[in-house]
């Protein structure tokens, strides 16, 4: 009679185990359904530049402070986040630190090309580690210099070692030659900046890895971007690239666009469709935001240049 | 394929070679310990010789990084000159050995394991001292397991890429080796070279792991 009783009993838990089960896996269903409509509703997903990252961990708290918007950011280097958009749009917006890349998603038509503004500019600089005795009065003193590594970040790809290399493969190496040599004729590849010290080049995946080669090493040199080095307390700046120094000197500048979406046949429905306009509008209004005074007071407390005309 | 493409190659092969020589007679000595003998703190030793096995490379890389580094245990402010290991190819032979020693170390035991510790005590009853018994009759059984131990030691060195791109850098002609080569590939987007280094990785694990896999079956077989 107990033994019964008792497979009775075990009988109603097993069931209920079951009820629990059968729930519990609805949900998930349900979780999972609306997971992905539901996500992208929720969060902007920002692609960001490594050198934004200080800037705008800030921008996007106050961001989110005042919209309740929540925003969510991937760093990484220009040319990592673009072969990442390339690959799968999962981004909303992208902020290039380069025109090149920005270009390289526009033609292959992943931004929308309406939304792309230059929002920011920086400058080059020349660094070396707080302890270091290194001195540079000048861009050509780096040929004479004794430094084991020119610390970049990638000069093939990523922006700052882009803009690096196009500064120092411009810059004759003897300065007399400057005045001599007409500017629009290019230059001999044995003669430049570039060629004196590209044996010492130590490529780094973005911009932030090059300034940290420099905090963690006394006998590299790097050239990263101006608020790179203001963002380190262990690097000191060696040298400054001004902007309009002379013809050789890169423009720095920022631009963001909007991510397209392709959607599949499916998600036409006007729910999809009404909440898809809501995420525009949002991604919208925070790309404005970026060229707001309360976001460009924030950018140029990191050293960012917000005047970009 | 350029200059820095065959200088990566030729980079791997010459550090995953040399970081398999340098872990093998310890890696070997270590299996034999946790094969046959027990002893105090066993485990703890066995743990700590197979943890690189389970943490991130990137976690491994940073912790040799800071030993390096000028201000730590090994850097020059510290123990008074300059080693000079880091961003240099030493550094890529030193990441490798310590991740691919407990691979080694693992892969040597299991082989120490399967000699029957019988045939050692008939060979110490016959006069045989422990050190030429370990000689003469446990390494040679040991032998197919072990070749496979160095074999594995030698792909795990070929792909490691995390604590190496740490120590070493990643600097063409230098210290770029097959795996921070197609990662630079690929950040650069360039797909023909990243082919290229695929095709080279799958070639060069393949044929490691059917010689480990031929030699670890024509054991059981004989």
């Amino acid at each position: 009679m107990l033994g019964v009783k008792f497979l009775m009993g075990l009988n109603t838990i097993v069931r209920e185990v079951k009820k629990v089960l059968k729930l519990s896996l609805c949900a998930v269903l349900v979780i999972a359904g609306c997971g992905e409509v539901k996500n992208k509703d929720e969060a902007i997903l920002v692609f960001a530049a490594a050198s934004l990252r200080d800037v705008m961990k800030e921008i996007g708290t106050n961001y989110e402070q005042s919209t309740g918007d929540s925003i969510v950011f991937n760093f990484a280097g220009s040319n990592v986040l673009a072969q990442q958009i390339e690959a799968s749009a999962q981004a909303d917006i992208y902020l290039s630190a380069n025109v090149q890349w920005m270009d390289y998603l526009m033609d292959k038509g992943l931004v929308a090309p309406r939304s792309k503004k230059v929002f920011l500019s920086n400058s080059l600089v020349f660094i070396a580690n707080k302890r270091s005795q290194l001195v540079l009065n000048a861009p050509q003193d780096l040929s004479s210099l004794s430094f084991r590594f020119l610390s970049l970040g990638n000069p093939e790809a990523v922006p700052a070692g882009r803009y690096a290399k196009e500064y120092l493969s411009s810059y004759p190496l003897d300065a007399a030659q400057a005045s001599v040599q007409p500017l629009n004729e290019p230059l001999k590849k044995n003669k430049t900046l570039w060629s004196s010290v590209e044996n010492k080049i130590l490529p780094a995946p973005n911009v932030k890895a090059a300034t940290s080669m420099v905090e963690s090493m006394p006998d590299i040199l790097g050239i990263v971007y101006k608020t790179d080095a203001l963002a380190s307390d262990k690097v000191k700046i060696l040298f400054e690239v001004q902007s309009h120094e002379n013809n050789y000197s890169p423009r720095v500048q920022y631009l963001a666009a909007r991510v397209k979406k392709s959607f599949s046949e499916k998600d036409k429905s006007d729910d999809v469709k009404h909440m898809r306009e809501l995420h525009a509008a949002k991604m919208n209004s925070f790309l404005k935001y970026l060229l707001e005074e309360e976001a460009r007071e924030v950018f140029k407390a990191h050293g960012f240049n917000t005047d970009i005309h | 394929m350029n200059t820095a493409t065959l200088d990566a190659m030729q980079l791997t092969l010459q550090v995953a070679s040399l970081a398999t020589l340098i872990i093998l007679i310890p890696g070997v000595l270590l299996a034999y310990a946790f094969a046959r003998f027990s002893f105090r703190g066993k485990r703890i030793a066995s743990a700590i010789v197979g943890i690189t096995l389970v943490l991130p490379p990137t976690a491994v890389g940073y912790l040799l990084l800071q030993i390096l580094a000028a201000d730590g245990p090994l850097g020059f402010r510290t123990i008074g000159f300059d080693l000079n290991i880091l961003l240099t190819w030493k550094a890529a032979v030193v990441a490798s050995s310590v991740m691919a020693l407990p691979l080694v170390v693992r892969t040597a035991r299991v082989a120490f394991e399967g000699v029957d510790p019988q045939l050692e005590q008939m060979a110490r009853t016959l006069g045989f001292g422990p050190i030429k018994t370990f000689f003469f009759f446990s390494l040679p059984l040991a032998s197919r397991g072990l070749i496979a131990a160095a074999i594995l030691g030698f792909t795990r060195a070929v792909g490691e890429f995390g604590a190496t791109v740490i120590v070493a850098g990643n600097i063409p002609g230098k210290t770029q080796t097959i795996a921070s080569a197609i990662f630079s590939a690929q950040q650069v987007g360039n797909e023909k070279e990243a082919y290229f280094l695929l095709g080279l990785a799958i070639i060069i694990g393949f044929v490691a792991i059917f010689s480990a896999e031929t030699l670890s079956e024509s054991k059981y077989k004989n």
